[in-house]
């Protein structure tokens, strides 16, 4: 049996020289020195790259090649890299950087010595007189490269990152927003500082890294305008973005082996009717990095059942004879896997952008996260918003001041050293939440309601409002017992004095989290950016997932696909979750007209053109049918546009401007393609969408049948 | 790093460290207890801040007063950080914290039946208990009993260095008010590092 890898030493490479390269890896594979390493060259997008990889094996590397649509991205290169890495040390370098014989095992031993540090190494540069041509002739010369060579000193991450690979996978990578150039080192390594490990500039004399001399490409790089827009848009998050998750929505790269980001457990006991609208809820969320762990505190309904019909492995479900939801909670903390716990009650619903919003609000030295919650009437959807303060000692000193359990996300471990008290009935969470703040523990609110919480008659602080006050009392007496009663009236003081947190929506908060109440209050349509059906496979996948939209397909006057957009009419929150789990981003509006607010915002145009064409076309678009939407300014006319076609008219507005939009409808496929490619030459129209229902055969294979160029 | 110690309205007092520079964010960013010692010598306070935080620690570790130099050079070497700079320092040598005795430090357990202020060989317990489940603290003449958040930290440095340095950091903080000068904990025996450290305050370990 092969004894497992040490250390995994990725190079993010794109066009930068065979010989560099070589040079680079050889460096690497003899400064392991004892220790099992490997070398992993993650060629992002070269042009040629047969040769790359012939070399790179050849020096015992593996190789990996990412087509791209041309832009270099050091974050995806590396945690493409990573993903591959079998080493419990990672560490990263350029394709320009080589190692003197022993260094990587001494970086591989600091590490392990000081598993919560970053390790960096300072990079020695190199004189003109040392590229990588002498290099490769004349054979490294490290005394005099010891000599020769100037300390670049401290900017950045200097060259060479190494971390444990539990940092790497705690902060989820480097940043995958960022490409181009610059800022994706220095971003990673604060970000590792303030998921709690210390930088360590590691000084041993054993421990050097040169820096192959090469013309120089940064100003080069920055003189490009375009260029110079994406550096300063990488800046902006290395300055502004104070989170140390990132990749949250979209990390194709992640290492092994996988542990979800977050645990959303929720205890049930009875409630298979509204269970299923929690779920759904969780498997819609925009992060879809998650498990969800169902404790079911013995329940005599067909709880079991409801949860196997959703037939989703990231669904964890266990039984536990009735203990209290104290000890269900506790259960679901033992079995979690992520390394936050969202707390969700089994008749709550979360608003899609929860585990976002939360885990992009953990800074550094905070254990999770918490958010605002709506109450709605389960009968008449009225709608309630309860805000929160930001929760210190002093503002839990009054009233006990928990925020709503269903919005907490905590960090697994200090869940698993201050549990859920089992010995209380009621009143469970603001005694954990007050221990927690006696313990040191720091959450922050995270700017967002995050919660739709359900007012009914089964609702159990409705049923036993006396006990659940008597607890009270005694979590607030227990929290208080230590205060001198000279001081308590000034820190309710404080307390009270502390603001109230302003969330998203403000006070039209309605529109912004109506659209997710449960499916027997509102109706619902679901309008999909056209830019996520790029693929015909895509679409396929969504017919299959997803009943009732119309795709509004635009074709050029050739029959040329140039982009969809679909509309699904009387969505379910199942409809979202399946939508969500193919990534596909959608905005929702209210069938009852009124627009909403979302964590993917429409344009308006578009959502009114959608609307239009809907009304449109519902009732009678059949198999053969087609309509056409030319939309244009205003200003100018367009002559005998409706002759021959039944023609709909809208006017839109937006802004200052105004438009006219028309759905022209026919049977005749000739009609159709005529008018398409007349008015695909009419530089008034801004607009021009071929589109039919979801029937079976393509507005393309129409157009070919009849002559039209495919 | 800063090292800061506070006193609360709400009656806990403790350490509390503030990063900076290249310094690791401490998973808990203070040590609270819920009694505020009586004697609060820089040596004992800084050995304390140095056990539970001080691996944190990469540049500057500063604390509020002047700290004896072989204390200063025994943290060095207990954080293991070259670097590590750690000030402000009085070069003078300055008498050791008063103390004659066995302090044995307890955690999450009652054990005021063993030993007594008034015996020859003197010999009491510190029950460290955790605030999560307790509050306020309790004197009788065989030890103390306090309410800290140490279990957290314990939690975190066995862990990380198999050995509970919350609790120990608690017994440190007490044992000039209670009068001793030998800390000892159950469990492994305590690195050389982190016994050097409490022997440069004036303790010894066992």
């Amino acid at each position: 049996m092969t004894e497992p890898i040490e250390m995994s030493v990725v190079i993010g490479f794109k066009n930068w020289g065979l010989r560099r390269l070589g040079l680079a890896i050889s460096s690497v594979q003899e400064a392991f020195g004892s220790v099992r390493g490997e070398v992993i060259v993650s060629d992002y997008g070269s042009d040629e790259y047969a040769e790359t990889e012939r070399l790179a094996k050849s020096l015992g590397a593996i190789y990996i090649y990412t087509p791209t649509d041309g832009v270099w991205s050091r974050s995806r290169a590396l945690n493409i890299g990573f993903a591959q890495a079998s080493g419990e040390v990672l560490a990263c370098t350029d394709a320009d950087m080589i190692f003197k014989p022993g260094s990587m095992e001494r970086i591989h031993d600091a590490a392990v010595r000081e598993p919560t540090a970053t390790i960096l190494v300072e990079c020695r540069d190199l004189p003109p007189e040392w590229s990588d041509r002498e290099i490769s002739e004349k054979g490294p010369d490290w005394e005099r490269f010891d000599r020769i060579s100037k300390l670049r000193g401290r900017w950045g991450m200097g060259g060479m990152v190494a971390v444990s690979r539990d940092v790497f996978t705690k902060v989820r990578g480097l940043d995958e927003r960022m490409h181009t150039y610059g800022c994706e080192d220095i971003d990673f390594g604060e970000r590792t500082q303030r998921a709690g490990n210390k930088i360590l500039w590691l000084r041993d004399p054993g421990v050097r890294m040169f820096h192959m001399w090469h013309p120089p490409s940064g100003p080069a790089a920055e003189a490009n305008p375009l260029e110079l827009k994406t550096i300063n848009a990488n800046r902006e998050i290395l300055y502004n973005d104070r989170s140390y998750v990132r990749n949250m929505t979209n990390w194709l790269c992640q290492s092994n082996p996988k542990r979800p980001l977050v645990t959303v457990s929720i205890a049930t006991r009875n409630r298979a009717d509204l269970l299923p609208d929690a779920i759904y809820s969780v498997l819609a969320q925009t992060v879809q990095d998650f498990e969800i762990i169902v404790v079911d505190d013995g329940s005599t309904d067909n709880t079991h059942a409801v949860i196997e019909g959703f037939a989703d492995h990231r669904i964890r479900y266990f039984f536990q004879e009735n203990r209290g939801i104290a000890a269900a909670r506790n259960r679901a903390v033992k079995e979690a896997r992520g390394r936050y716990v969202a707390v969700l009650d089994d008749d709550d619903i979360m608003l899609p952008w929860r585990l976002e919003s939360q885990i992009a609000s953990i800074g550094a030295g905070q254990h999770g996260s918490y958010g605002s919650f709506v109450n709605f009437d389960n009968d008449t959807a009225e709608l309630t918003m309860f805000h929160e303060k930001q929760v210190s000692v002093t503002t839990a000193f009054q009233k006990g001041g928990a925020p709503g359990h269903s919005t907490w996300m905590v960090e697994t471990d200090l869940l698993r050293l201050v549990e859920y008290d089992e010995s209380i009935i009621s009143g469970e969470d603001n005694n954990l939440f007050l221990r927690l703040l006696r313990s040191g523990a720091r959450l922050s609110h995270c700017g967002e309601a995050v919660v739709l919480r359900r007012l009914h008659s089964t609702q159990i602080t409705q049923t036993d409002n006396r006990i659940h006050e008597r607890y009270a009392a005694a979590n607030r007496y227990f929290f208080r017992f230590n205060t001198p009663m000279a001081e308590a009236s000034k820190i309710e003081e404080i307390g009270n004095r502390a603001p109230w947190v302003t969330v998203r929506g403000g006070k039209d908060f309605s529109n912004l989290v109506r659209p997710y109440l449960p499916d027997h209050l509102i109706q619902r349509t679901l309008v999909i950016d056209e830019a996520d059906v790029a693929s015909e496979q895509l679409l396929e996948d969504i017919r299959a997932s997803v009943d009732g939209f119309v795709d509004v397909s635009r074709y050029s006057a050739g029959g040329v696909l140039i982009n969809r957009a679909l509309i699904v009419k009387t969505a379910t929150h199942r409809t979202m979750a399946e939508l969500r789990k193919l990534g596909v981003k959608y905005a929702v509006q209210l069938e009852d007209g009124a627009e909403s607010i979302s964590g993917s915002e429409p344009d308006l145009m578009e959502s009114e053109l959608a609307r239009f064409v809907e009304e449109n076309t519902a009732t009678d678009i059949g198999k053969t049918s087609l309509a056409l939407l030319v939309v244009h300014p205003s200003a100018f006319k367009l002559d005998n546009l409706g002759r021959g076609f039944e023609m709909h008219t809208n006017s839109i507005r937006v802004g200052d401007e105004s438009y006219f939009a028309h759905v022209l409808k026919t049977q005749s496929m000739t009609a159709a393609v005529e008018k398409a490619k007349a008015l695909s030459v009419n530089d008034h129209v801004l607009r021009l969408d071929v589109f039919t229902n979801n029937a079976p055969s393509k507005v393309s294979d129409y157009l070919s049948l009849s002559g039209g160029a495919s | 790093m800063k090292v800061l110690w506070r006193n609360e309205l709400n009656g806990r007092s403790g350490i509390v460290v503030e990063p900076e520079g290249y310094d690791g964010v401490p998973w808990v960013r203070e040590l609270w207890m819920d009694r505020r010692p009586v004697a609060l010598h820089p040596d004992r306070v800084a050995v304390a801040a140095a056990l539970v935080f001080g691996r944190d620690a990469v540049g500057d570790l500063e604390f509020e007063r002047p700290i004896s130099i072989g204390v200063a050079e025994s943290i060095k070497i207990f954080c293991r950080t070259p670097s590590l700079n750690v000030s402000p320092v009085d070069y003078e040598q300055r008498p050791f914290a008063d103390g004659a005795g066995r302090m044995e430090i307890v955690a999450n357990a009652f054990n005021l039946h063993k030993g007594s202020h008034f015996q020859d060989d003197r010999s009491l317990t510190l029950s460290v208990m955790r605030s999560d489940q307790y509050s306020g603290s309790l004197i009788s003449s065989s030890g103390l009993v306090v309410s800290s958040n140490a279990y957290l930290h314990d939690a975190h440095s066995e862990k990380r260095e198999g050995t509970a340095y919350g609790s120990l950091a608690i017994g440190v903080l007490f044992s000039e008010d209670l009068g001793l000068d030998v800390c000892s904990t159950s469990g492994s025996s305590l690195p050389i590092a982190a016994s050097e450290m409490l022997v440069a305050s004036g303790l010894r370990t066992l």
